[in-house]
């Protein structure tokens, strides 16, 4: 069998009641969420969920019978469900083949699957190694059936989207909770910093391990330059490297007034809001630098336009000089691949806002074109469309989430 | 009656609207009527009624149903 | 904090169903120029109209568009064809600097500003009666707003109120000086609610509403109170009523001497309201009484109580009697040769005013307050005798009337009562008690005593037994086109050997005036006659309180056979002639 790198195979399989109900009674998992619709609906599923399993019961068919097929072995298979499939949905699995040992006759292949929207339902590599002789051409320009060696550096200076990993701190609660769930749900392994609560970072990380994907939760005060370090140890010791920093940790925010303000009031949010993006980029930028592919994106506010409200000078001071950090140093690492970003959402119904009275909310709400506050939603999704790969060209930018011109 | 309800009541006369088509998110949006002559009459006849004096601020942010329950439940405490 | 009865959002709430009934009232248009946001009054005028019957529909022009509206044929205000034009332009409005800074004008100044203004309210008033017939009403210029709390030089404070008054004074003669145009007073509507109750400073800077809800509400009342006056005549005459309604007691009771009209309480209640009375008397309105008395008890009060200023002069009218008040005033309107919705009625009794509402719904009622110390009050705020102007032949009317009075001859109104009864329908029912009925016919002999000829009381078991051994016991139930009395009249009659005598007979004051007494004593004549009587016989008894049933017998053809006993006998050959207007069922036993 002759192949070539880059060759790919797909075949696409409905994903009926019919193939949902044999799966169950073959693999004795009648777990309602499969079998039943309504308590399907009730969990937030528009139908029954099929196993995930099932993809790669169709994925072993293929390897085994039609790409590579005979003469295969099936050795290592890396798995990431990216979003369910339900019941009526239509499978396609699409084998690309990466790489190709000779020395060690292994392929190794890239297992997607999309649904019929084309969205990407799985993502996965696949090991297969070949007990009978195959032949395989690295690109249409190499000839010889030698096995070129692949060289380690190369390997080493690309981290594939799927090992990447996001960093995210004060992700235990309010918007940095949202990003990191949606992070992960874009395919990060997402780190959830937390300073104090561990309980709900640790609720968190169970949310994203629930979905199966991957999150670990790492407790760290960010205004201590040695506690970012060794939460950086410990990041790259388990995952090799963090590609993404979403910076929204805060203390909490007390109304004061400006003319009471003195300037040890505005310590504690420098500390965490400039002092800690600080640490933050010293840290975790060199490792962005040498695989040539980061992003920042920090936490500001709305208050940041226009005249802000009173009672926050503190916190607005500390912000104010946060997004000139963000200017600053996105001019500076944007040649290295790293993008550098400040979202500045209004005001939004979280932990930090509960002292406020429900009145001033009820009025910010109204006022505001859309007529109703931010959600965590709202921020969380802007952030994740800033940390992926096609936003590299949007840097040193203050976006306002508002729902209103600023 | 309760507070609430004793407002959607009150609104419900001095607007000349049926009191079921009165819910919190009723704000001058939705209720074509509400300008600054009717707003001024619901002030009059909600402080009277409910025995509370509003300021010119509290006036000026009730603007929507939702708001005036609000304002008015933090008066009455 | 001043409390109205009525709040804004009770008004609102009126103003909605007002809009949405289908009561007939009389349409009214009204147009509003003022130097305010005058919106804010319409449901209190509409509202208040609407007591008096009218559905007022509002143009209020936007504000301090004085000539614009007036001077333009074709402008809004007249395309509303109004019956009411309402003018107010606040001095507060036109003049902010001389309502604070008096003191800084000086003489000719101010006098400019008087000629100005009278000026520009002729061109105005003048403008609208070249173009239109409406009624002009101008609310003048309010000295009190000038006052506020800080204590000023009395001359100062002098010298502003008596500059108001002097320009108050041009404009009422410029409004008497055009034909249906009329000056309201501000500041007496003001001091109704009192200043610090009047003034709302939240109202008036954020939106340019002049008065708190306590203004709106006295401003509302007046306003409709004066166009009511303006388009209806005020009434012509009222009827009162005398025991604890003139003066306190009863006179028929409590003698001369037991009824209270003096200088001190609760006297001095009543004497008020006889003064007030007696000032309706100088404004033109005839006075008239309907009593239930003896007309000899209530004369000796004129003419001899020091303390009642009403005398017989100033009455058009007496119906001082045992008949019905309905059927008092009928005869007074009929003498007096004015409608009965002329007529004012003011009793004390809550019985009689729902009677005469009931029987004469055209008569104007006035709710009388439970407490005499209103008494007063509540004749001036019925608004029923408001008048814009006195003249002299209002103030001598009564006398004219007199005079005509006696120089005619005072024709026979029976046969006008009686088709007045006729058109009653009334209908008699004449039954034996049973024990459905034993209970009422209880209480009626034990409580009557006015109709009442022999006062005698029984117990129930007594009446029961009174059935068993064979006497008569008789209810009498009678009803109307205005409704049912229910059971009115009880009569026993015993029998003794054949001999039949009448034990009681009474009828409930309510049923009065209508001759029932008649129709019933001729069903127990039928009745008696049936049962093969030898004799009927009747018994009269005496009381201070049964008067009225002295010539009872006498006047249905009974002869008196036994002086001391009061008794009389009734010829059993005779036949009794019975009422036409009044349908007896008759029973057959």
């Amino acid at each position: 069998m002759n192949y070539k790198i880059g060759d790919q195979y797909s075949e696409s399989f409905p994903i009926n009641k019919n193939v949902i109900e044999k799966f169950s009674e073959f693999s004795q998992d009648y777990n309602p969420i499969h079998m039943d619709i309504d308590f399907a609906k009730d969990h937030g599923y528009s139908r029954q969920v099929a196993h995930g399993v099932i993809q790669l019961s169709y994925l072993s068919k293929i390897i085994g019978m039609d790409f590579p097929g005979s003469g295969s072995m099936w050795m290592n298979q890396q798995v990431n469900w990216l979003m369910p499939v339900v019941e009526g949905d239509v499978i396609t699995i699409i084998l690309t083949i990466k790489h190709y040992s000779h020395s060690s006759k292994v392929f190794t292949i890239t297992t997607k699957v999309i649904n019929q929207n084309n969205e990407p339902v799985m993502n996965g590599e696949a090991q297969i190694k070949m007990t009978s002789n195959v032949s395989v051409i690295s690109s249409s320009l190499e000839k010889s059936s030698a096995p070129s060696p692949v060289k380690r550096e190369d390997v080493a200076m690309v981290r594939k989207p799927q090992q990447r990993v996001a960093l995210v701190t004060g992700a235990s609660r309010g918007i940095g909770a949202e990003t990191a769930v949606k992070l992960a749900n874009d395919g990060y392994k997402v780190v959830i910093n937390y300073k104090n609560n561990k309980k709900n970072a640790d609720d968190v990380v169970n949310q994203i391990k629930s979905q199966n994907l991957d999150a670990i939760s790492i407790c760290a005060d960010i205004s201590k330059e040695h506690e970012v370090q060794d939460m950086a140890t410990t990041i790259f010791a388990k995952w090799g490297g963090c590609d993404v920093v979403v910076h929204s940790a805060s203390p909490a925010m007390d109304i004061l007034k400006i003319e009471d303000m003195e300037y040890g009031d505005i310590t504690p949010y420098f500390d965490i809001y400039l002092k800690g993006a600080m640490h933050l980029v010293k840290i975790f930028s060199p490792n962005m630098k040498k695989y040539k592919f980061g992003r920042f994106v920090f936490l500001g506010t709305s208050s940041l336009f226009g005249a802000p409200p009173n009672g926050l000078g503190a916190y607005l001071i500390a912000k104010e000089a946060l997004w000139g950090y963000t200017k600053a140093l996105s001019v500076a690492l944007a040649h290295e691949g790293i993008t550098v970003n400040m979202v500045s959402p209004s005001l939004t119904v979280t932990d930090l806002t509960v002292n406020i009275p429900v009145r001033i909310k009820e009025i910010e709400a109204i006022k505001n074109p859309a007529r109703r506050l931010a959600t965590t939603e709202d921020t969380a999704f802007q952030i994740a469309h800033l940390c992926s790969e096609k936003s590299s060209y949007i840097n040193g930018v203050n976006m306002p989430i508002t729902a209103t011109p600023v | 009656m309760t507070t609430f309800n004793t407002i959607k009541q009150v609104m419900s006369d001095v607007f000349d609207i049926d009191i079921n088509d009165i819910s919190e998110d009723s704000s001058p949006d939705n209720i074509e009527k509400w300008d600054s002559l009717f707003h001024i009459k619901l002030i009059i006849a909600l402080e009277v009624e409910l025995d509370i004096q509003l300021t010119p601020e509290d006036t000026m942010d009730m603007l929507s149903v939702k708001l005036i329950k609000i304002i008015i439940e933090e008066k009455m405490k | 904090m001043l409390r109205d009865i009525k709040t804004p959002a009770d008004y609102a709430r009126d103003f909605r169903k007002i809009k949405q009934s289908n009561v007939d009232l009389k349409d009214i248009n009204i147009a509003y120029l003022s130097s305010y946001t005058s919106e804010i009054l319409e449901p209190y005028i509409c509202v208040e109209l609407a007591q008096y019957n009218f559905l007022a529909q509002h143009y209020f022009a936007p504000f301090n568009q004085f000539e614009q509206e007036v001077f333009d044929k074709n402008s809004l205000l007249y395309k509303h064809n109004p019956d009411i034009i309402i003018i107010h332009n606040m001095l507060e409005d036109m003049h902010p600097n001389l309502v604070v800074r008096f003191s800084s004008y000086s003489q000719s100044e101010l006098c400019k500003i008087v000629k100005n203004m009278v000026s520009r309210y002729e061109s105005i008033l003048k403008a609208v009666r070249e173009n239109s017939n409406s009624i002009i009403i101008c609310i003048n210029f309010s000295a009190i707003n000038f006052q506020t709390n800080e204590l000023v030089h009395s001359l100062t404070m002098h010298k502003k109120n008596n500059y108001i008054h002097e320009l108050n004074i041009k404009i009422l003669s410029l409004c008497s000086s055009i034909s249906s145009c009329y000056s309201l007073d501000y500041a007496s509507i003001i001091s109704q609610v009192g200043l610090s109750n009047w003034i709302d400073q939240k109202l008036y800077l954020m939106a340019k509403i002049p008065f708190s809800q306590h203004g709106q509400i006295a401003l509302g009342r007046s306003i409709a109170r004066m166009i009511h006056s303006v388009k209806n005549q005020p009434s012509k005459c009222l009827v009162f009523d005398l025991d604890n309604t003139i003066w306190s007691g009863v006179i028929g009771e409590d003698g001369i001497s037991g009824i209270q009209i003096s200088d001190s309480y609760p006297g001095n209640s009543f004497k008020n309201l006889q003064r007030t009375i007696l000032k309706l008397y100088d404004h033109g309105v005839l006075l008239a009484v309907a009593s239930k008395n003896n007309i000899n008890d209530a004369l000796e009060v004129f003419r001899n109580h020091s303390d009642c200023l009403i005398k017989e002069k100033h009455l058009s009218a007496m119906e001082i009697n045992w008949n019905d008040k309905a059927t008092s005033i009928q005869k007074i309107a009929k003498k007096l040769n004015i409608g009965l919705d002329s007529i004012v009625f003011f009793d004390d009794n809550p019985v009689e005013r729902n009677l005469v509402s009931t029987y004469l719904p055209e008569v104007k009622i006035i709710a009388v307050p439970t407490s005499h110390m209103f008494y007063s009050d509540a004749l001036n705020n019925s608004g029923y005798f408001d008048i814009i102007s006195i003249t002299e032949d209002d103030k001598n009317r009564t006398k004219m009337l007199k005079q005509n009075l006696n120089r005619d001859e005072l024709k026979d109104n029976s046969r006008d009562l009686s088709s007045f009864l006729s058109s009653l329908n009334i209908k008699v029912n004449v039954d034996f008690v049973t024990d459905a009925t034993i209970s009422r016919v209880v209480q009626l002999v034990n409580k009557t005593n006015q109709f009442n000829l022999t006062t005698q009381r029984y117990s129930e078991a007594e009446i029961k037994n009174f059935i068993e051994l064979g006497h008569i016991v008789l209810y009498l139930q009678t009803s109307d086109r205005f409704g049912d009395s229910g059971i009115s009249g009880v009569s026993i009659i015993k029998n003794n050997n054949n001999i039949w005598l009448i034990d009681s007979f009474l009828l409930s004051c309510r049923v009065l005036g209508k001759k029932i007494e008649t129709a019933f004593l001729c069903e127990i004549i039928s009745i008696v006659k049936s049962k093969s009587a030898i004799k009927l016989q009747g018994q009269y008894r005496p009381t201070l309180k049964n008067d009225i049933t002295s010539s009872f017998y006498k006047n249905h053809g009974f002869k008196m056979i036994n002086k001391k006993t009061n008794t009389w006998d009734y010829d059993l050959s005779s036949v009794p002639k019975n009422i036409d207007y009044i349908k007896i069922n008759k029973i057959n036993k």
